[in-house]
């Protein structure tokens, strides 16, 4: 009986024991984390896989467009690095978020947030030896969180910055990315290279990872701020300077390519859209030299998309392929293509372009 | 310690250690399993059995389980995990059981809960948590229970599930809902049981199991929503004090939801196969063990994270 009651003591005693020990200093803090950040923590949620939890693809493949299996309205994430072109399937990064590759020498990260619809390019920081992202398993407004392997910093994709870590307040250095039809990308450049299944991760390419999320009302994770004007999941091109915050709706351009060239607060700005090829991007219509050029659709001719006053052709990507500027870039406008509650999350109360 | 002879014993006694055989190793209540997330289908009623408890008595079992659940699976397909991910729960657990009469018992079960999570594609330590878990209390009504004269069992309970887990562990930015030790909401279940001898020995037991649970939003709008699982099998009580238990369990779990929107890749249905095993030292002690064998599932969405390997031990002691 004595034994009992003593073992029965000791069991208490553990019990007591693990219930102190279940304080808030029984585990660390993430260890990727410091405790500033320059955007509200409170905002910062745990996506649930984890730190890696979603796998980038480090050792990306590419192939030829005869040898994929996408089909014509499928969306693609568009990249141009010198003459050599990329599509970046959505099908793929729905799994992975992010696939780091070298192009023309230079290292490169292409993101794509599935519950936000954005994408984004990037080159690393230059001094950095590991110049790769992975997924950090954290979200902002349901956005990616990258993080950087060499500091092991956080970036916020929509926000295109350190928000966390050594590297907090850098600016993320980007290139011009297209999202649009899989039809449409190859039409502008048939002999583009494809990102290939065979990723070195076992996944089910064909299938989407998360039900209807991509066109149902509902979200999987709350937000900073919202807005009931447009469909939660609908596809809007957001242009977002101190002087502007407008979107236009990539299903109401009409069909066709078309050109539409604004001014807000002295922000000059030029817009191609098209609803049919799927496709929206910005450029500022102010070039460097002060030069402001007028712009107007050039159709079926796909890279090139529109022609200006001086004869000069230009293409999606912005670069003058024709004309006295031949060579030339026109900048881009900070934009995003994103579900309109991404958008507003970060960006509250735009300008909606009526068409 | 003398071994006991069952043979040796007057008959009270005999009828008495097979009442608390049957029961003991009929409730596979030693499976004092994680009291929270109902993730990669553990059921939270496995720590409870309806009739398993005497008049005027107390039980304490005191557990230890792992549950590793690192296995992938896409649907019902297991596939390769190439992120090398290690995702564990190891539990320590408390149940008391009071009978109040003969017919009415009360039930109580909390748990230690330490969970693990690391992905060996990062260099990176990994991410724990650990922490008390939510609070079990079962009210059960047994109105009749197999004797040497009765060879049927019926039981019935209703319990609730009191939000007293910890649910912020990794501040600043607490983890995900199933790597908290609490689900951070209450929420009230439904048991039935029901068992049957075919000898006044009552060595073999038929049982069969049901229980229905449903759980509230917590303070992040989280739910684990509904679950039912059915448990059906045999059971086997020696003469050498030891007893055996096979069992078939099936379980459905609802999608979870965040402020009510389904969440993908959650719920589903699960098949496993639970044998357990334990041996009284005498009338007031006893040990056993289970391990749950993953038979097949059919999980909601496209890819889940599932249970690979469970097994729980524990100590019992009875006054």
């Amino acid at each position: 009986m004595k034994q009992i009651q003593a073992f029965f003591s000791v069991v208490v005693l553990i019990i007591i024991q693990a219930c102190g020990g279940g304080s808030s200093d029984s585990s660390s803090p993430p260890p990727q984390t410091s405790n500033e950040w320059l955007i509200p923590v409170a905002e910062v949620v745990d996506g649930g896989p984890g730190k890696d939890g979603i796998p980038a693809i480090d050792s990306p493949v590419f192939e030829s467009p005869i040898d994929t299996n996408l089909v014509n309205d499928e969306l693609v994430i568009g990249v141009k690095i010198g003459q050599q072109t990329y599509a970046f399937p959505h099908s793929i990064l729905n799994w992975h978020e992010i696939s780091n590759f070298q192009a023309s020498g230079t290292h490169l990260t292409v993101s794509y947030c599935p519950l936000t619809g954005t994408s984004d390019l990037w080159i690393p920081p230059a001094n950095a030896t590991n110049k790769t992202f992975g997924v950090s398993g954290l979200l902002y407004n349901s956005n990616l969180i990258l993080y950087d392997r060499e500091t092991d910093s956080n970036w916020s994709q929509m926000l295109n910055q350190a928000v966390n870590g050594q590297l907090m307040g850098t600016l993320a250095e980007k290139e011009k990315v297209v999202e649009t039809q899989w039809q449409t990308w190859l039409a502008a450049y048939p002999d583009t290279q494809v990102l290939s299944r065979q990723t070195g991760f076992n996944r089910n390419y064909d299938a989407y990872p998360y039900g209807s999320y991509r066109t149902d009302s509902n979200l999987l994770f709350s937000v900073a701020n919202t807005d009931d004007r447009l469909h939660l999941k609908t596809r809007v091109l957001g242009i977002q300077t101190s002087q502007l915050n407008k979107v236009f709706v990539i299903e109401d351009f009409p069909t066709g390519v078309n050109v539409i060239q604004e001014e807000a607060n002295g922000f000059e700005y030029v817009v191609v859209g098209s609803s049919d090829l799927d496709l929206a991007i910005a450029f500022r219509s102010r070039l460097s030299d002060g030069t402001l050029l007028a712009f107007t659709p050039v159709q079926d001719n796909l890279p090139i998309v529109m022609q200006d006053n001086e004869g000069n052709q230009w293409n999606i990507f912005g670069e003058a392929v024709a004309g006295p500027r031949s060579g030339e870039q026109l900048d881009l406008a900070s934009h995003f293509t994103a579900f309109w509650f991404a958008w507003v999350a970060f960006y509250p109360t735009p300008e909606i372009h009526a068409f | 310690m003398n071994k006991i002879s069952m043979k040796s014993l007057p008959i009270k006694i005999k009828a008495g250690l097979v009442s608390f055989a049957i029961v003991g190793v009929a409730a596979n209540c030693q499976q004092l399993n994680a009291a929270t997330c109902s993730c990669a289908g553990v059921s939270l009623s496995d720590n409870i059995n309806i009739a398993d408890f005497e008049a005027e008595k107390f039980r304490l079992y005191v557990g230890y389980s792992y549950h590793d659940i690192s296995r992938l699976v896409e649907k019902s397909r297991t596939i390769v995990d190439d992120t090398g991910r290690e995702r564990t729960t190891e539990t320590l657990g408390l149940t008391l059981n009071y009978g109040i009469n003969k017919n009415w018992a009360i039930t109580a079960n909390i748990n230690y809960v330490e969970h693990f999570r690391n992905i060996s594609l990062n260099n990176s330590a990994g991410e724990s948590s650990s922490g008390i878990g939510d609070t079990l209390i079962v009210l059960s009504y047994a109105p009749q229970k197999i004797t040497p004269f009765e060879f049927n069992q019926f039981a019935f309970g209703v319990g609730l599930k009191i939000d007293t887990g910890k649910n912020d562990e990794g501040m600043p930015i607490p983890f995900a809902e199933d790597l908290q030790p609490g689900q951070g909401s209450n929420g009230y279940s439904f048991w039935a049981h029901y068992a049957r001898s075919f000898s006044q020995k009552a060595d073999w037991l038929f049982f069969i199991d049901g229980n229905f649970q449903s759980n509230e939003e917590n303070s992040r709008g989280y739910s684990y929503e509904q679950e039912l699982s059915i448990a059906s099998g045999v059971s086997y009580s020696s003469d050498a004090n030891w007893s055996a238990r096979l069992a078939l369990t099936w379980r459905k779990a609802d999608a979870h939801t965040r402020a009510s929107s389904t969440l993908p890749n959650t719920g589903g249905e699960w098949i496993d196969f639970s044998p357990s095993f334990s041996y009284a030292l005498n009338e007031k002690h006893s040990l056993g063990g289970s391990v749950r064998i993953p038979l097949s599932r059919d999980l909601e969405g496209e890819l889940q994270f599932t249970t690979k390997q469970l097994f729980s031990v524990y100590y019992a002691y009875q006054w």
